[in-house]
């Protein structure tokens, strides 16, 4: 039987890694409500600095407190994109000036080099539902929260037109951390969830 | 004392007559040919321009000592074709053969089998030098190298024999079914960075497959080198791929895929024991497929075990038709690329290449180009078999001759300085 896909949030030394403890299980949820994937219906949390790690190679790592990797977790982290691992970081406060983006962008540049802007045609945005528009808007976005800025693209570590790395300024951690599909805000054109489902079988299919 | 000398002188010229007399005799019979010339290896060269420029001798021997250039086997030949007898020996000449063949793999990697008696220390080359040696087993000695070779030689001592490859291959592209998950991820991944074009059916929602590529109608052996069907969740329409076998295409399909009632004209073999994956990924194991679950094969008749897991058969292949179907007991060989440790990514791509390479449709273009692949056949076949070497027979007749001349001349000599001697005329 083969295993099924699972959801991994990193467990880094430094900061809150586990500030949006319900985004697995609402990512989960709303991956079984589009898709046929095969799921693990839990999610996990695995140390970015053990080797347990190469058995998720979905993984992902939010916060809101600044980030300074060991040297393990660098190593490991490099050695995890390089053979195919795909790494998720979104910015749980969804803020430019930060903390959180200013060193976790920091330290994903001096690992893997340049993040680059990650155009709004890019096959990420249209590989299970269409978003012409790029990244969908959060709640968070349309309240002013934060930075007060809608973010209108995502980031990303590139090979080419594949993304090894995405990272996320729009603080879908908060979006995600409620049930995703009951409190939607009105203003919001799309379902801020179907962005999540995006992203998994982008990093399933790349 | 004087009768006796003079006795011993009329013995002496009665002797002398009788040589004279059987050295005419010996005139007068035949004359059988005369001996080959013979030569070695090494001034062969030397003796093809005399022979061929000044005069061909009746017969020529070769003592083949190291290799004879093909060049030198013709020429010998052409030496025969027009009257001169051409015989050899060579007790020590190996009866090599080489034999090189592309991979169907877009990273270029040759094949190469060579026969030699078991035992034989092979060394293989090309024009930059020594690539690998082996010493030959009961079938010779097979080479795989990932890269490409247009020529090579093996060397056995002074012995050689080269090989140039026939045809350049060209393939089409590789289709990946299953569903959308890590193992298709990964798989298509060590394919496209190995060089191959991949287009895939994956299952994904009720909705509908990720389809990159044409429609299944289109799955024809000229345009699929090979399909890997890895789940037959998104294989809709499983009698096209039968007839896509059937017709020349290559299968690799995993004992998951196998079971479906619509693939039994592809069978390989029946599902056996089902094995856990060892957890976590054990990366120190010998063996980096060890920590994999897998579905052990049972072959059918005609099929092949190509992997074995202890008595386990992991993998077997069958040929079916004009194409080849591979069925690999291995699940979620993507834990092996990302948990394998150091070099699993390169591993885990290069296997990958290689069970698509074993089943994958080529086209075949032939080049140009001859090469020296059976040295021994070649010259059995232009030079006829070895024969013992005759210069000793030839010898034996010219010696005789002059010992004859040797004993008239002394016979004469002696009578005459006797007779001198004591003053007869």
């Amino acid at each position: 039987m083969s295993k099924p896909f699972t959801f991994a949030t990193g467990i880094y030394a430094s900061g809150d890694w586990e500030s949006a403890s319900l985004v697995p299980q609402n990512v989960i949820d709303v991956l079984a409500k589009y898709t046929s994937l095969e799921l693990n219906p839990e999610g996990v949390n695995v140390r970015i600095d053990s080797q347990e790690l190469f058995e998720y190679p979905f993984l992902f790592i939010t916060g809101h407190l600044p980030v300074f990797f060991t040297p393990r977790e660098r190593a490991n982290l490099k050695e995890y994109v390089r053979r195919g691992g795909f790494l998720f970081v979104d910015d749980h406060n969804h803020d430019i000036d930060g903390v959180f983006h200013k060193t976790m962008t920091e330290e994903l540049e001096k690992l893997f080099g340049k993040l680059e802007k990650i155009p709004n045609d890019h096959r990420l945005y249209s590989a299970f539902f269409e978003f012409p528009d790029g990244p969908p808007t959060t709640s968070h976005e349309l309240n002013g929260w934060g930075d007060n800025l809608v973010h209108d693209y995502l980031m990303g570590i590139m090979e080419g037109d594949r993304i090894d790395v995405l990272y996320s300024n729009k603080d879908y951690s908060s979006e995600w951390h409620v049930k995703l599909t009951e409190n939607r805000d009105r203003r919001q054109v799309e379902d801020p969830a179907k962005i999540a489902v995006n992203i998994v079988v982008y990093a399933l299919t790349r | 004392m004087g009768r006796v000398r003079v006795w011993l002188e009329r013995c002496a010229h009665l002797l002398g007559i009788a040589i004279i007399a059987w050295l005419l005799a010996d005139s007068l019979r035949p004359r059988p040919a005369a001996g080959p010339e013979v030569v070695g290896t090494g001034g062969l060269a030397a003796e093809l321009r005399r022979w061929s420029t000044v005069a061909a001798p009746g017969e020529v021997h070769l003592t083949v000592d190291s290799a004879v250039s093909p060049a030198h086997r013709e020429w010998l030949a052409a030496l025969a074709a027009a009257g001169t007898g051409v015989s050899w020996d060579g007790d020590s000449v190996p009866p090599l053969a080489v034999a090189l063949d592309p991979v169907p793999d877009p990273a270029g990697g040759t094949r190469i089998w060579a026969t030699a008696p078991p035992g034989t220390m092979l060394v293989l080359e090309d024009d930059v030098g020594a690539i690998d040696s082996v010493a030959a087993g009961g079938t010779g000695a097979r080479f795989s190298t990932g890269f490409p070779l247009r020529a090579v030689r093996v060397r056995s001592g002074a012995f050689v024999a080269e090989s140039v490859l026939r045809d350049s291959i060209s393939f089409g592209r590789v289709l990946v079914v299953g569903r959308v998950g890590w193992e298709s991820g990964m798989v298509t991944a060590a394919l496209e960075e190995r060089g191959w074009e991949v287009d895939a059916r994956l299952a994904l929602s009720p909705k509908g497959d990720v389809v990159q590529g044409g429609p299944l109608e289109e799955l024809d052996p000229a345009r699929y080198s090979a399909v890997i069907v890895l789940d037959s969740a998104a294989l809709v329409g499983p009698g096209r791929l039968v007839r896509y076998v059937r017709e020349g295409g290559g299968l690799v399909i995993t004992a998951r895929a196998a079971s479906a009632a619509a693939l039994a004209p592809l069978r390989v073999g029946r599902a056996g024991r089902v094995v856990a994956p060892v957890e976590p990924f054990d990366t120190s194991a010998a063996d980096p497929r060890r920590s994999l679950g897998f579905t052990s094969i049972v072959p059918a008749e005609d099929a092949v075990p190509l992997e074995l897991r202890g008595e386990l058969v992991a993998v077997a292949a069958r040929r079916v038709d004009r194409g080849r179907v591979v069925l690999v007991g291995y699940d979620d060989t993507w834990r092996w690329r990302m948990a394998g440790g150091a070099g699993a990514v390169e591993a885990h791509r290069a296997w990958w290449a290689a069970l698509v390479a074993s089943v994958a449709r080529v086209d075949h273009a032939p080049l140009p180009g001859i090469a020296d692949e059976a040295p021994l056949a070649t010259m059995v076949q232009l030079l006829g078999s070895p024969s013992s070497r005759p210069a000793e027979a030839a010898a034996a007749g010219r010696l005789s001759r002059g010992w004859a001349f040797a004993a008239l001349a002394a016979a004469l000599l002696l009578q005459w300085l006797s007779r001198r001697l004591r003053g007869a005329p």
